[in-house]
């Protein structure tokens, strides 16, 4: 087999998975760059930076950045952290490499077109970064891609011409490679089980993965949709999203009888159930991680599997808590308002299913369970909040202040990506033969936690404070000028944070080459991903069944006797 | 490597499972054409070309060769649809709301079909069949949906 076929157009679900990894790793350090830069920016606004320069010829001329180059970071940062980080990594990254393995299948039930997914998402994030390349830049219209200033063009703003038809055609690719993804998932979960996999007795990492891939199926199409509209309305005079009577940079425009909203509801019928596409995974990664250093099983593993299915159906019907101002109907507002509210009910579920399955046990406390602990803290820091969001009311004050900005990122942001860790940690010796390093790990958790809560507590303040966000400086606003020092905090913080990631990508290189090895089942584990490969696999047990009575060893694996 | 058999499982599904998507994509944007409806009075109905009945004819006659079995005749007749939507598309206004959505269905609706076409000519029995029937299902959703629903 030739290196091309074995690496790069590799139909193997492992190569397919590490690939997707390392595609959201890169993604994720390009997010990290942006968010620092828009940090230093909001810090010192007048600072000459050579570096801004030097990266952006035309919107940092001088080395000063524009409020468009500020807003264009601000758009690929929030769309290449949602989609080629958040939905690849937990997804398709650990999921393309373990969900045949936990099952016991041979590969996914269609490997070309996993490899095929794989590539049109890469050629979503090429089309993507192409944008910081084009006269005018990139688009500078948030990730949320609101019309009317998405759908008229460069006379919204330089970055509003060719660079949100490439953002539209980027997301667009993103999309169908995740239907093609959520395709080969669930087909390969319905069909490819092994003799005893019911599926009740799935891992729920799996179930994880299932139930992702059936809201991605659901909600990609719908975004897809929405950017075909948005492209039409852009680029053939159509009026789906533009109403009539609107002037903009001094121009009168002819188009006449669509929405905006239109668009937002779309978009958020979409964006909503994203959230849950982020942090599913994730949440399938934290039960096993907790289960496994505690010694315990999974508590009230049928609670958590019916949870995951409660979140998924209840994330489709509450998209309108994102358009509380948007002029909506009161009426609307609260039913919007109380289904986000019964949202919580199956979060506590999970969260003190949680606390149940470490409860009494003997916990390791390694890196991947600080990971999967510190999931939990930001799980609860940030969902608390969504409380306080999801009341109209309070949305109505919060609504464009930072308050919602520190909420999102500790709850979708944050959280997910402790969930990666975890899942890092915690699988890296299945993957590569070796444990990632511990006391490194050790170190990078300890200072990303306390950095995390740095960063994103003190936005609530500013946001209590009423501090806008979106906004490229805060010179002009007297009211916010008690808040410099906070900012200051943040940014310093936030330069911190970034440094210490590069201690995990030290460790998981070195790692790979020098970590200590480690035996098949490291963690005496229980599910099939840490047995040998075998093609008359026969499962009998529950994916969690630890400390069992009567027994010699602590657990029993699923495939034993 | 998987049996045929368990090969023509996964297709079935996986052709289900791809119906339940477009169905989400065609739901979305039947939905903004609900909202764009009635939103600013300017919504003057959708004239449909005669020619288009004889496609969507030709649709409904290739599902039930296939049901027959008849899997050649069917994508034929497909194809023969498809020329007939490139009359129908020769004809189309796209002055008004009403237009751009006819033209937004029915290319999509296209494109689909050269994969089920596609599907017909390559892929496993179970999985074309499903595929196609469900095209021309979609199909006649959205003509009712035009026809009836559309008009002024």
């Amino acid at each position: 087999m030739s290196f091309l076929r074995r690496y790069i157009f590799s139909t193997d679900h492992k190569v397919i998975g590490q690939q997707y990894y390392f595609l959201a790793l890169v993604s994720v350090f390009i997010g990290i760059v942006l968010s620092v830069a828009m940090r230093y920016h909001l810090s010192y606004p007048d600072a000459k930076v050579k570096l801004f320069e030097w990266l952006w010829p035309d919107g940092a001329a001088g080395g000063v950045m524009t409020p468009e180059l500020y807003l264009s970071l601000m758009t690929v940062h929030g769309t290449i952290m949602v989609f080629f980080v958040l939905t690849t990594a937990p997804q398709s990254g650990f999921g393309n490499y373990f969900l045949p393995l936990q099952i016991g299948a041979e590969d996914m039930a269609f490997p070309r077109l996993n490899m095929l997914s794989f590539w049109t998402t890469f050629a979503g994030l090429i089309v993507l970064l192409a944008a910081f390349f084009i006269p005018g830049g990139a688009p500078l219209g948030g990730w949320t891609g609101y019309p009317p200033l998405s759908a008229v063009g460069q006379i919204a703003g330089p970055g509003q011409g060719l660079g949100v038809d490439l953002w539209i055609v980027s997301i667009a690719l993103f999309s169908i490679a995740s239907l093609m993804g959520s395709i080969n998932f669930i087909t390969t979960i319905i069909d490819l089980r092994a003799p005893g996999m019911t599926l009740l007795r799935m891992p729920l990492t799996t179930w994880g993965w299932f139930v992702t891939a059936t809201i991605s199926l659901f909600a990609f199409a719908v975004l897809l949709a929405a950017g075909i509209l948005l492209l039409l309305d852009r680029n053939l005079h159509t009026s789906f999203f533009l109403p009539a009577g609107l002037v903009i940079s001094d121009r009168a425009l002819d188009h006449k009888g669509g929405s905006p909203i239109l668009w937002q509801h779309l978009f958020w019928f979409f964006g909503h159930p994203e959230v849950y596409i982020a942090i599913l995974p994730g949440m399938g990664v934290v039960s096993t991680v907790l289960s496994v250093f505690s010694r315990r099983p999974v508590f009230g593993y049928r609670a958590m599997v019916f949870a995951m299915m409660a979140i998924a159906f209840l994330g489709f019907l509450v998209w309108g808590h994102h358009m509380f101002v948007s002029g909506m109907s009161p009426y609307s507002s609260i039913a919007f308002s109380l289904i986000t509210m019964a949202g919580g009910v199956p979060s506590a579920i999970k969260t003190f299913n949680w606390l149940g399955t470490i409860w009494g046990g003997k916990l390791q406390l390694n890196t991947a369970m600080l990971y999967a602990l510190g999931f939990v803290s930001l799980f609860v820091s940030g969902g608390i909040t969504g409380i306080f969001l999801g009341q109209p009311a309070m949305d109505l004050y919060f609504h464009d202040t930072y308050f919602v900005v520190g909420h999102f990122h500790l709850i979708m942001g944050v959280a997910a990506i402790f969930a990666i860790f975890a899942a890092t940690y915690y699988w890296f010796p299945a993957m590569y033969g070796r444990y990632l390093g511990e006391t490194l790990g050790k170190i990078h958790f300890y200072l990303t936690f306390i950095g995390v809560y740095a960063i994103f507590i003190p936005m609530h303040l500013a946001g209590i404070v009423g501090n806008p966000r979106r906004y490229p400086d805060f010179k002009e606003f007297e009211f916010l000028a008690p808040l410099t020092r906070l900012h200051l905090g943040i940014t310093h913080m936030a330069f911190f944070v970034a440094a210490v990631q590069l201690l995990f990508v030290i460790n998981l290189f070195w790692s790979m080459k020098r970590g200590a090895k480690a035996p098949l089942n490291p963690w005496n584990a229980t599910t099939l991903e840490w047995t040998e490969p075998s093609h008359s696999l026969q499962v009998n047990h529950g994916p969690y069944e630890y400390s069992v009575p009567g027994r010699t060893r602590d657990f029993v694996m699923q495939s034993d006797e | 490597m998987l049996s045929e058999h368990t090969r023509q499982q996964v297709s079935a599904t996986a052709a289900w499972v791809l119906c339940a998507s477009i169905t989400m994509l065609f739901a979305g944007l039947t939905s903004a054409m609900v909202v764009r409806r009635n939103l600013a009075g300017d919504w003057e109905g959708v004239p449909l070309p005669p020619l288009i009945w004889v496609n969507t004819s030709l649709l409904i006659i290739s599902s039930l060769v296939l049901h027959v079995g008849w899997r050649r005749s069917a994508w034929i007749l497909g194809v023969l649809f498809l020329i007939g939507q490139a009359f129908v598309w020769r004809e189309l206004p796209s002055a008004q709301p009403g237009d751009w959505f006819l033209w937004v269905f029915s290319t999509l609706h296209a494109a689909h079909t050269v994969g089920g076409i596609m599907a017909l000519i390559w892929a496993r029995e179970a999985a074309a069949r499903i595929y196609w029937h469900f095209l021309t299902g979609l199909w006649i959703y959205l003509m009712i949906l035009f026809a009836v629903w559309g008009q002024a």
